[in-house]
C-alpha cells in the first residue's frame, strides 16, 4: 500500500480507538455525576429529574455494547483456553482459535442484523419512550452499531490467526494488550 | 433440547469460546433446532436483559474501586488500624486482615481488594519479620472478602438474575463477612503466639488521632454509602454514583493523589472489565429467557425432588457442584446461570433466596482463591513475584478455614438472614 495511505489509516484507527475509549469512561462519569446530582437536587432543592432513570437504562445499553466491542479487541472476556495448553503445536492453537473467532464473527454479524431489523421495526410503529418520548428505536441502534464492530473484530481476530497458521509464527506473539 | 445445549455448551467451552458469545450460541442454535421463533429475539432479550436500572451500580462500584486503588484511601485505613491494633502479637497481620475488611466495605470487587491492600500490607508484613507464605497468603485471602462485605459486585449480579432485593442481599452479607474476618484474625493471633511473631510498640494516643484525622474520609464511605441504601435516601445505584463522586472528590481535591487529567485512564481498565461483565450478565440472561420459555427450572426441580429429599442435602450437592464446576468454568459465570435454574427447586425446600445467594458468593469467594480462575492468586502473583504454586500454598490454611465457613453459613441460615429479616422485613 502506499506509504501515505498506509499513514493515514493507521492515524484513523488511531483516532477512533481513542475515541471509543474515552467515549466509554466519559459517558460513565457524567451518568455518576449525573445520578449523584439527583440525589442532591432531590434532597436539598425538593425537585427530581423524572428522566433520569429511563437515561441510565438506555444509556447502560450502550456502556454494555460499545464496552463489550472495546472488550474483544483487548481480548478481556472471559474465556476458557486450557485446552490450548494441552494442544501441543502453536499451528493447532491459531487455526483452532481462527475457527472460534470466525464462528463468533458470523453470530454478532447475526445479532447486528436482527438488532437492526428490530431498530426499524420500531421507527415503522413510531415508538416513543415513556419519559423521554423520544424515539425508541435510537435505543436499539447501540446494539446493531456495535454487533457489527465486535463482529468484525471477531474476524480481524481470525485473520491474524489464520496468517499466523500460514507462517507458524509462535501462539503468544497475539494477544490483547491491557486497556 | 436440553441435552443438545448442554453439550453445545461445553464443546464451545472447551473450544475457548468467550462465555458471553457462547451463550449466545447456544441459545441460537436451540432456538433454531427447537422452536419455530426467530432469532429476532436475541437482540431483544440482549437489550431488555440491559434495560434496568440497578445494573449501572456495578461499572460505578468498579470505577470507584479503580479510584480508589490508585489513590491514597487504602494507605490511610491501613495507618489507622496499624495504629490502634499494631501494638498486639501478631498486630500487623490482624491489621493486614481489618483493613481488607474496611476495604471490602468500600470496593465490591475482591481483586481490587487484594492490589489495594496487598501492595502496601505484604511488603510492610515481611519486613517486619512475618513469616512470607503466611503474609501472602493471609492478603490473598482476606481480601476477597471484597465481594461478601457489601458492596459487592458478585451480588449485584445475583440480584439481577434471581429479581431480589440488592438492599436485603447486601445487608445479608455482613455477618458471614465479619465471620470469615474473626476466624481468620483467630487464626492469625494462633499462628502469631505459636511463631512468637513480634509486636510494635504501642501506638501514642496522638499517632492514633493523627492517623484517624487522615483516614476519616476513607472512613466515612461505607457510611454514606450503606447508611444512605438503608435509610431509603438513595437507590444501590445511586449509592455507587455517589461514591464514585465521593472518591473522586477525595482524591482530586482532598489528598491530591490523583490528577485530574489522570482519571479517564485510571479509569479505563475498570469501565472495560465492567463493560464486559454486564454484557455477559445480558448473554446469561438471554439464554435464562429460553430457558425459562421451555420450563427447564420446573423440570430441573421435577428431577432433584426425584432424587435428593431434603433441603440439607440439596444445599450440599449444590456446594460440591459449584467446587467442582470452579475448574472448568469461573464461578461467577456458573453462577449466573445456574441459579435461575433453580429457583423452582428452592421455592420446593424452601430455601430463601437470599440465605442462597450468600452461598454462592462464598462460593465465588472460594473461586477467586483456586486455579484456574482464581483471579486474586494472579493478582497477588503479580504484586509478589512468586510464582502460582507459592501463592496457592500460603492460600491453603485459609482456604480450609473458608471452607469451614461456607458449611457454616450453609447450614446455619440465620447467620445470613438475621440482619435483613430484623430490619428489612
Amino acid at each position: 500500500m502506499n506509504p501515505f495511505f498506509s499513514d493515514a489509516k493507521n492515524v484513523m484507527l488511531r483516532v477512533l480507538n481513542r475515541l471509543e475509549e474515552w467515549t466509554l469512561v466519559l459517558v460513565l462519569l457524567a451518568l455518576a455525576f449525573l445520578s449523584f446530582a439527583q440525589v442532591f437536587c432531590r434532597y436539598f432543592l425538593n425537585f427530581s429529574f423524572t428522566w433520569m432513570e429511563e437515561l441510565s437504562r438506555y444509556v447502560g445499553v450502550f456502556i454494555a455494547f460499545l464496552g463489550a466491542s472495546i472488550g474483544v479487541k483487548y481480548g478481556s472476556h472471559f474465556s476458557m483456553d486450557l485446552v490450548y495448553e494441552r494442544v501441543s503445536s502453536d499451528r493447532w492453537r491459531h487455526a483452532l482459535k481462527a475457527m472460534v473467532n470466525t464462528a463468533c464473527g458470523v453470530l454478532f454479524l447475526v445479532v447486528a442484523w436482527y438488532g437492526w431489523e428490530q431498530a426499524m421495526k420500531l421507527r415503522r410503529f413510531g415508538a416513543l419512550t415513556a419519559v423521554l418520548q423520544f424515539p425508541k428505536f435510537w435505543a436499539y441502534l447501540p446494539v446493531a452499531f456495535f454487533s457489527i464492530t465486535m463482529g468484525f473484530r471477531f474476524f480481524n481476530l481470525t485473520a491474524k490467526h489464520t496468517i499466523a497458521f500460514v507462517r507458524g509464527s509462535p501462539f503468544n506473539a497475539i494477544k490483547g494488550g491491557n486497556p | 433440547m436440553i441435552t443438545t445445549m448442554i453439550l453445545c455448551f461445553f464443546v464451545l467451552l472447551i473450544l475457548g469460546m468467550p462465555i458471553a458469545v457462547l451463550l449466545v450460541a447456544t441459545t441460537a442454535i436451540a432456538l433454531m433446532a427447537y422452536t419455530s421463533t426467530s432469532l429476532l429475539v436475541l437482540p431483544q432479550q440482549l437489550f431488555n436483559a440491559l434495560d434496568n436500572s440497578i445494573l449501572l451500580s456495578i461499572p460505578f462500584f468498579i470505577l470507584s474501586g479503580s479510584i480508589m486503588t490508585k489513590g491514597s484511601m487504602a494507605r490511610r485505613l491501613i495507618a489507622v488500624v496499624n495504629s490502634i491494633v499494631g501494638c498486639y502479637p501478631g498486630g500487623m497481620a490482624i491489621a493486614a486482615t481489618l483493613a481488607c475488611l474496611f476495604f471490602a466495605a468500600l470496593s465490591g470487587s475482591s481483586p481490587a481488594t487484594v492490589v489495594a491492600i496487598g501492595s502496601v500490607m505484604i511488603p510492610a508484613l515481611i519486613k517486619a519479620g512475618y513469616d512470607e507464605r503466611f503474609s501472602i497468603g493471609l492478603v490473598t485471602s482476606a481480601g476477597s472478602l471484597g465481594i461478601v462485605i457489601p458492596p459487592s459486585i458478585p451480588m449485584i449480579l445475583y440480584c439481577m438474575v434471581m429479581n431480589t432485593s440488592v438492599a436485603e442481599l447486601f445487608m445479608a452479607g455482613i455477618l458471614p463477612g465479619l465471620l470469615i474476618g474473626g476466624v481468620f484474625i483467630a487464626y492469625t493471633v494462633f499462628m502469631a503466639y505459636k511463631n512468637k511473631w513480634v509486636a510494635v510498640e504501642r501506638a501514642s494516643r496522638k499517632t492514633i488521632f493523627a492517623a484517624l484525622r487522615e483516614g476519616i474520609w476513607a472512613l466515612m464511605l461505607p457510611i454514606v454509602v450503606l447508611g444512605g441504601i438503608y435509610s431509603g435516601m438513595f437507590t444501590p445505584t445511586e449509592a455507587a454514583a455517589v461514591s464514585v463522586v465521593y472518591a473522586l472528590f477525595v482524591e482530586l481535591v482532598i489528598s491530591r493523589e490523583i490528577r485530574l487529567i489522570e482519571v479517564p485512564q485510571v479509569c479505563m481498565q475498570g469501565a472495560v472489565l465492567s463493560s464486559c461483565l454486564l454484557f455477559i450478565l445480558a448473554c446469561a440472561m438471554t439464554m435464562i429467557w429460553l430457558l425459562t420459555a421451555e420450563r427447564i427450572p420446573q423440570q430441573v426441580a421435577d428431577f432433584v425432588t426425584a432424587h435428593v429429599n431434603s433441603g440439607w442435602l440439596f444445599l450440599l450437592l449444590v456446594n460440591l457442584l459449584f467446587l467442582a464446576l470452579g475448574t472448568v468454568m469461573d464461578n461467577v459465570s456458573a453462577m449466573l446461570i445456574l441459579s435461575p435454574l433453580f429457583v423452582e427447586t428452592l421455592n420446593r425446600f424452601g430455601i430463601d433466596y437470599i440465605h442462597y445467594g450468600i452461598i454462592m458468593v462464598l462460593v465465588i469467594e472460594y473461586g477467586f482463591l483456586t486455579p484456574p480462575f482464581g483471579l486474586n492468586l494472579f493478582v497477588a502473583m503479580g504484586l509478589t513475584d512468586k510464582s502460582l504454586l507459592e501463592v496457592s500454598r500460603g492460600v491453603v490454611p485459609f482456604l480450609i478455614l473458608l471452607l469451614a465457613c461456607l458449611i457454616l453459613v450453609t447450614y446455619v441460615p440465620q447467620i445470613s438472614l438475621f440482619l435483613p429479616e430484623t430490619f428489612l422485613r
